[in-house]
This record gives structure tokens, sequence and C-alpha cells, in this order.
């Protein structure tokens, strides 16, 4: 018969994806941005044994120096990994909560623009063209083709974002006076929010950074580019971290048997992470000279304003577990804890995450102090500070996610709990140890992203005063390198595992949430989003206005430089 | 049992609590601002790097002490991968102004146990105040990633009780120290023999028979500062970026004027992708007018003789010597300029 002659491994692979269409592009978007992941990870250990005094890199012929590993790790694991998990992730879960289709034409266009982008940048930095780091300040100048290729890659994120968008205005039409599920709201709004907090950076590579590289203009001022860079670099650490939000609101409490404890105050979070995520830049730039002392100010205070959403948080998922802790049986002050689902790897993981944004945060607080940023400016407290934050709560989050997603999108079984949980409490500990001693290190005035153990001769022991950070700073990397094979063995077992066809789809654990009807007029203005994408666009306009009007109208622009 | 009702009042409290916290959070900033702000810099004016050396006072880095011992004054220049000056003298509880900038790319000033911590961008003047309260050595490191000798970019701020004791006490050691806390100390030059400093070497050669001489131990001690980073302690130099000296310079004193192309390339530097022994270098050669003509006189004899380029001098090669510097920042060229002179020489 005709229909036979279909090999059968094909027709059941397309059966997969039959019902949600979505699941395949999702899948793409989540394995690529993992695989850059697992390439950064590996550069990492080279990097925290470089602040141990060891130097790695005069023994790796494909890498030419540190700043082209340190550029590669930062490029991966920050830029590629996390938008291309985000693209998949934060389409996936509105599609679903909605219960509607992506258009798979433009999801599957996104994708390969994403990937001609992502080629683009790392032949780039291969080539050894493009030693300027994740942050790429000019006058450094990279190839045209780095900048290009990280452009498209945001460009593909600002497409999914508007896709999102559709979906949800298409929703709406469909069902007039209802609320938007919670899920695809706290979405809706990190698009949002990401869809405004872009600009900076998107008009930096487009109007400065392009026409620059590529010979059409002979400068740039430095300046202009780093404050379009941080208008967009600050908000991009809530572009990361709200998708793990949304796994923490909206599953998170169920993987434990609980429920959320306030619907209307998760919007509420999101909402001011919306208003208050953008106006916030300035606190990289305390240092730099061209910008008014009060702006600084301003945007500090401003800074304190965006911490109130994640002590929110902290408040709600903490009495969510809680609660599901003494439903289980916990009593006393603290024994509610041990009853909380720790034997699930995805539970754990996450879990991880927050406890170490705590401490993210609390040094994320200093850093955004005025006065205090002077001590630890640039030194190695700042990556000490992110890899507590992207590094730990964004990732580990993501990990503890990918534990569900994956078995969800393929219809295999997760390759290991066991090993999904050893590499999750290793990553944590690892991260801890290694951002002690980075943050110690940083106290100590040792710079970041410095090639310390390849001192030339007449400097060789200048930074060796602090013999104990530096230990627990490449100690750390070491235990990374561990949970990095550890994490990947799951992943890629799990994803060439055997697909389970008789049952039913691993479900998406849903966190039901406490009915608060008595609310639903607030819920109402809530939904309202436009407005309160209008009302972030002008606080933006007020904070940045005279700050960027008074740098653009006294441009002076320098020539550009390539210096290794 | 934790109830919905309780739940809520513990959360206004929570929420109460940490706005209150972000309220003192911010007047405790605005306070401490208040009280010691002059280390944040500010820009009071600007300055093209292109043309530092037209704009009064980079053109000259160093320290000038204002109606001692009331206040001192820094004028700082930073460069892939130095500083200028690279190493500092203050008096305790001077009240000192900076005022740094940066010839290329954007660089950090942050002095280890102080609240200096400045971007240094071109084209920006970062001003600021600072009074040292404590004597010592502070280590002095750009903490702004710059390129591929990042990790050397370091020098020293030393805090004295009596400024004369002090140079009294360093005159005293070395003959070589003409101003306080200009570049490259001649101090320094003992501690760094061991390693960088060798022996010259075998007699009979016309020139090591000028030995042991100032200049080589001089030249060592700059190359050591300024040059290693790009060039490698070896000469070697970095693949696609940073040309060889060892096997390359002496072909360049040879043909016809390469001599006058060497003095511009120190003193005004190179912009441009250049090629040797059939490879391509896309680095940019900063310019050096900041070091003295000695320093860069000996600077350029110490490449040219060391790294078994000596055998390789045409037989009538001279020692350049401080007048022909003094002579070439006569006419000024820019790095672009310099690019030309050097494909002229037909190499």
């Amino acid at each position: 018969m005709a229909v036979s002659s279909v090999p059968t491994s094909v027709r059941v692979k397309s059966d997969v994806y039959v019902a949600h269409p979505e699941k395949k592009v999702t899948l793409y978007f989540v394995v690529t941005g993992f695989v850059a992941l697992l390439i950064g990870a590996l550069i990492g250990p080279l990097q925290a044994l470089n602040y141990a005094g060891i130097n790695v890199y005069q023994y790796l012929p494909f890498l030419k120096s540190y700043y082209q590993g340190l550029t590669l790790h930062g490029v991966l694991n920050v830029l590629v990994f996390t938008t291309f998990f985000i693209c998949g992730w934060l389409l996936y879960i509105p599609a679903r909560s909605l219960d509607k289709r992506p258009s798979m034409a433009m999801a599957w266009t996104i994708y390969w623009i994403m990937m001609g982008g992502l080629g683009m940048a790392g032949v780039a930095i291969i080539a050894n063209t493009s030693n300027v780091l994740y942050t790429f300040y000019p006058p450094l100048m990279g190839h045209w083709a780095f900048y290009l290729g990280l452009a498209l890659v945001v460009v593909g994120s600002l497409l999914t974002g508007i896709e999102v968008v559709r979906m949800w205005l298409s929703w709406k039409r469909e069902n007039p006076g209802k609320i938007t599920p919670l899920p695809a709201y706290m979405c809706l709004l990190t698009w949002l929010m990401w869809l405004l907090a872009s600009l900076g950076l998107v008009s930096e590579v487009v109007f400065l950074l392009l026409p620059w590289s590529m010979g059409l203009v002979d400068g740039v001022d430095p300046l202009l580019a780093r404050t379009l860079f941080w208008f967009t670099g600050h908000p991009i650490v809530y572009f990361w971290l709200l998708p793990a939000y949304v796994s923490w609101y909206a599953m998170f409490p169920k993987q434990t048997g609980g429920e959320l404890v306030s619907d209307p105050l998760t919007r509420l979070v999101f909402i001011f992470f919306l208003l208050f995520s953008t106006p916030v830049g300035l606190h990289h730039q305390f240092s730099d000279p061209g910008i008014t002392p009060a702006w600084k100010l301003v945007h500090s205070t401003l800074t304190s304003l965006v911490a109130v959403p994640s002590l929110i948080t902290a408040f709600t998922i903490g009495a969510s577990l809680e609660k599901a802790g003494r439903e289980n049986g916990g009593r006393g002050l603290l024994g509610w804890i041990p009853k909380l689902n720790w034997r699930n790897a995805s539970f754990t993981a996450q879990a991880l995450a927050m406890f170490s944004f705590i401490f993210g945060g609390a040094g994320g607080v200093v850093n955004a102090s005025f006065g205090l940023n002077a001590v630890v400016h640039n030194t190695t407290w700042v990556p000490g500070h992110f890899h507590l934050t992207v590094g730990s709560a964004v990732k580990l989050s993501f990990f503890g996610i990918a534990f569900w997603l994956l078995p969800n999108l393929t219809r295999k079984k997760l390759f290991s709990n066991g090993m999904a949980l050893a590499s999750s409490w290793l990553w944590f500990v690892g991260m801890m140890v290694f951002s002690v001693g980075m943050h110690w290190q940083g106290i100590l005035a040792v710079p970041r992203r410095a090639h310390v153990s390849n001192l030339s001769a007449n400097l060789v022991g200048a930074y060796s005063d602090g013999v104990i950070p530096r230990f627990l700073t490449g100690f750390g990397g070491v235990i990374l390198l561990f949970a990095v094979i550890l994490f990947f063995t799951v992943f890629f077992g799990t994803l060439w595992g055997k697909r389970v066809h008789n049952e039913d789809e691993v479900e998406i654990p849903w966190a039901p949430a406490h009915a608060t009807p008595s609310n639903n007029r607030i819920l109402k203005v809530m939904d309202h989003v436009f407005i309160w994408w209008a009302f972030s666009a002008f606080i933006v306009a007020a904070a940045y206005g005279p700050t960027l009007f008074n740098i653009i109208t006294n441009t002076m622009r320098v020539p550009g430089w390539k210096l290794w | 049992m934790l109830n919905y009702e309780k739940v809520n009042q513990y959360e206004f409290l929570w929420i109460s609590f940490f706005l209150l916290m972000s309220v003192g959070h911010i007047v405790l900033i605005a306070y401490s601002l208040a009280l010691e702000g002059p280390h944040i810099a500010t820009q009071v004016t600007r300055a093209k790097p292109t043309e530092l050396l037209e704009q009064g006072i980079f053109a000259n880095p160093g320290v000038t002490y204002l109606e001692r011992p009331n206040r001192a004054e820094v004028v700082g220049v930073a460069q892939a991968f130095a500083f200028s000056p690279a190493e500092i003298v203050l008096e305790k509880d001077v009240e000192t102004t900076f005022y740094l900038t940066s010839r290329d790319v954007i660089h950090g000033y942050h002095v280890q146990g102080s609240n200096i911590n400045a971007e240094l961008i071109p084209g920006e003047v970062s001003t600021f105040q600072y009074t040292f309260n404590r004597t010592g050595e502070f280590r002095l490191a750009c903490n702004q990633y710059c390129g591929i000798g990042h990790q050397n970019m370091l020098a020293k701020i030393i805090v004295v009780d009596d400024l004369d004791e002090y140079q009294t006490a360093q005159t005293a050691s070395t003959t070589a120290m003409t101003t306080p806390a200009t570049n490259t100390p001649a101090e320094a030059v003992s501690s760094t023999s061991d390693t960088t400093v060798t022996t010259p070497p075998a007699d009979g050669e016309m020139l090591v028979s000028a030995a042991p001489s100032d200049w080589h131990d001089i030249g060592a001690q700059v190359y050591s500062n300024n040059c290693v980073s790009c060039h490698q302690a070896t000469g070697q130099g970095i693949v696609g970026a940073f040309p060889p000296l060892a096997g390359h310079t002496p072909e360049l004193v040879s043909v016809e004027g390469g001599r006058e192309y060497l003095k511009n390339l120190v003193l005004y530097g190179l912009q441009g992708s250049i090629g040797v022994d059939g490879a391509n270098y896309n680095g940019i050669m900063p310019a050096w007018s900041q070091l003295s003509d000695e320093q860069l006189a000996s600077t350029l004899n110490y490449v040219l003789t060391e790294w078994g380029n000596e055998g390789s001098l045409p037989a009538d090669f001279e020692l350049f010597s401080a007048g022909e510097l003094a002579e070439a920042r006569g006419t000024q060229h820019t790095g672009i300029e310099v690019y030309d002179i050097r494909q002229q020489l037909g190499l």
C-alpha cells in the first residue's frame, strides 16, 4: 500500500509536532542556545584559572589569546545562549498559555536570521578580528561582521517579541473582556520591556558601529556609544531574568505541590519591571566623566526602585513555597524547607537559582550605590556579581526549565534525574566558590578582564596579595567544569534518547494561582498593556533625554583601534 | 497554619520595610557624595586624542606641586599599554587634582586602596580631586579592557610624608633622576635588571665596545614598561597584530630613509596594515612622544641590538642620539603619514 511506504520513523517523528508545530521551532531555539552555552562554558574554567594565576591559554592553539577566549565566553554565554533560549521559551509559553499558534513561517524565518547572525559573529571572533568582548566599547574596533551578526540576533529577538504581541492581540479579539492568562501576561510584558530597552543597542550598532567599522565614517564618539550600550545593557539583564521569573511564578510552585499566592501582585511585579528596567543604565557609568553627577544620582535612585519588584518576588515565591512545605507537614520556623520537592532536579535547580540570586541582588545594590561603586567598578567584583545573577540565577533556572521542557517538546525521558540533580548542585556550589573569590579579589582592586596570569616579567607578583581568593576563583572554575560535563550529558542524553510514543505529553507544570475575584477591576487596568508601555517610554525619555541630548549635541568622533 | 490573610499582612510589612530601606539607601548615597564626592570624575574640558600634543597640559604629563604644601596637580595620559607618568610621588594630606585622558581607546584608572576609579575616555578629560591620608605605595591599574597588553598596564602612586626628604634619598641612590615623578624612574632599573636587562654580548663588536652603557639600561627599562606587551619579551610580536622586532628592525636601518622612519615611528606612531616577511600586521603603533629624547633614542638602540639583531646591522650603523630625536620632533606627523613613509621604504 502507498501509505505504508512512508518510513515509520519519519511518520512518527512528525507526529510529535502535529498538535503543536511550535514545539519543533522551540526545540531548535533551545538546543542552539545550549550548544552555544556548552562552548562558552567550556572556556569558562580557563578564565577562572587565569585569576588563580594559571595560564592555560598558552597550550591552546585554537585560541590566540585570553581576550579572544573571553570574547567567545561572554558573547556565547550571555548574548547567544540567553537570546536563543528566550526566543524559544517566551514564544512557546504564551502560545500554550493562550492556546494560539505562532506563525510558523515567521518563527522559522526568525530562527534562520538569528543563525545567520550567529554564524557571522562567530566567524569574526574565531578569525581573531573582533576581540572586543561582549561590551565592544569603541574605539576598539571589531570587524563589521561581528557587529552585524550580533545585531541580527537582536533583530530576531525583536521579531519574536512582535510575534508574541500579535498572538496576544488576536487572542484579545477572540476573547473580548477576558483577562489575559497570567503566564502569557508575564511573557507579554517582558517582550514589551525588551522592545523598548533594545532601542539603545540597536541604534548604537546601526548608526554608530556599523558605518564606522565598514569605513563609511572616520570615527565614533565613545561616550555616546557607551551610553547607548548601557541604555540596553542594564535592562538586558531583566530580559534574561524575567523569563526565569515566568517559570518561578507560573510553574515552580506547582513543581513542589503548591500554588501561587497572588495573581495581581505578580502582574504588578511585571508592570514595575516594564516601568523601571530601562531608566537605570547610567549606574554603569558612574565613572564616566562626561555625564552630569545629578543624572547619575537619579539613575541610582531609580535602580533602588527596580530592586522592589525582585524583593516582592522573593516574598511571593517564598510564601508559596512555605505554604506548600507546611501543607506537606513541615513544622517550625524552617522545618518546611526539607519538605519541598528536593528530589526533583527541575525544582532543585530553580530553588538553588533563587538562593544565588539573594547574594547577586545584594551585590547589585552595592554596584548601584553611586559612592560605593568607586571601590568595585571594573574590578573582578563585577564578574563575581553577574556570575551569581546571570551565571547562577538565570542559568540554573534555564537548566531547571530544560529538565521538563525537553521531555515536553520531544516526548523523550529525562536522561537521568540523579545526574541532573548533581549537575545543578555542582553548578551552584562552583559558582558560589568562584564568586566569593571574585568578589574578594575585587575588593583588593584586581581589575576584571585582565590576563593576570601572563604579566610581563617586570610585573610578575603585582597581584600576589590575595592567595585565598585566587585559589577560590580557580577552584570554583574547576568544580564548574564538572557541572558542565554532567549537565550536557543529561541534555544530549535526553535529546538522543528513545522517543516514548504511547504516553501523553509531559505536562507543562502550570501552577494554579490563589483566586482573587474581588480584584478583577485592577486586573482589567493592568491588562491595558500599551498604556503601561507608553508610561514606561515616557519615564525612559525623561531619565535619558537630557543626558543623550547633551552628548549628541557635543559629539567628538575618535578613530578606531585594533590592539590585539 | 499559614493562611492568606496572614500572608497579606506579612507582605505589606515586607514591602513597607524595603521601601523605607530604599529611601534610607538613597539618603545615605547623597550624604556620602556630599561628604566626599570630589573623587567622582567629572568633565571640565575635552581634548581631541589625535591632537593631545598641542593641547597644552597633556603635552607634558607629570606632577606639579602648587603652593606647596597645599595642593598638587597630576596631568596624566593613558595609551595602550602604559600610563604616563608611570610613577607619581605625592605628599600625604595634600589635595591633589587629577586631569586624565586617553590617547587611543578607553582605559581605566583605579588606584588600589583609594576611591580613585575613573574611566579615561578618548576625547574626555576626567577631572577629580583626591587626598591621600596614608603613606605607602599604591598600585595603579588600568581596569578597562584595552587590548592584548591590558594586564600589563600598571603603574604606581607613592605617597610620602615629606617630598624633599624622599627626593634627596632618591637622588642619592641614582643620578639619572631629573625631575620628581616623571615616567620611568631610573630607580626601577636595578629591580628589573635580573629579568629583562641582559649583559652586553661579547667584546670585539663595534657597538658593544661602547657598553656597559646607559642607553642599554634605559632602553631595556622603557622596553619592559611600554613595548613588551605588544612586541613581547622575545621581540617576536603577536601574529596578525604586532610585528616582530627581532630580525626585522636591522632591515629598516639598512634601507634609505629607514633611520628617519624609525624616529618618526616612535614619536608619532603608525596606523595601517604592514607586511613583514609575507605576514600582515594590523595592530596600531601608538605615539610615544611623551617619552624623553634620551629614552626614545636608547630604546631604538636597545631594540636594534637585542635578540641577535646586532649581527645584522649595516657596517656603517651609528647609535641613535637624543639630539636626532629632538630634531625629528621639529616636523610633526600623523600615524597615517608615518605609514606612508614606511610604504615608500620599498621593503
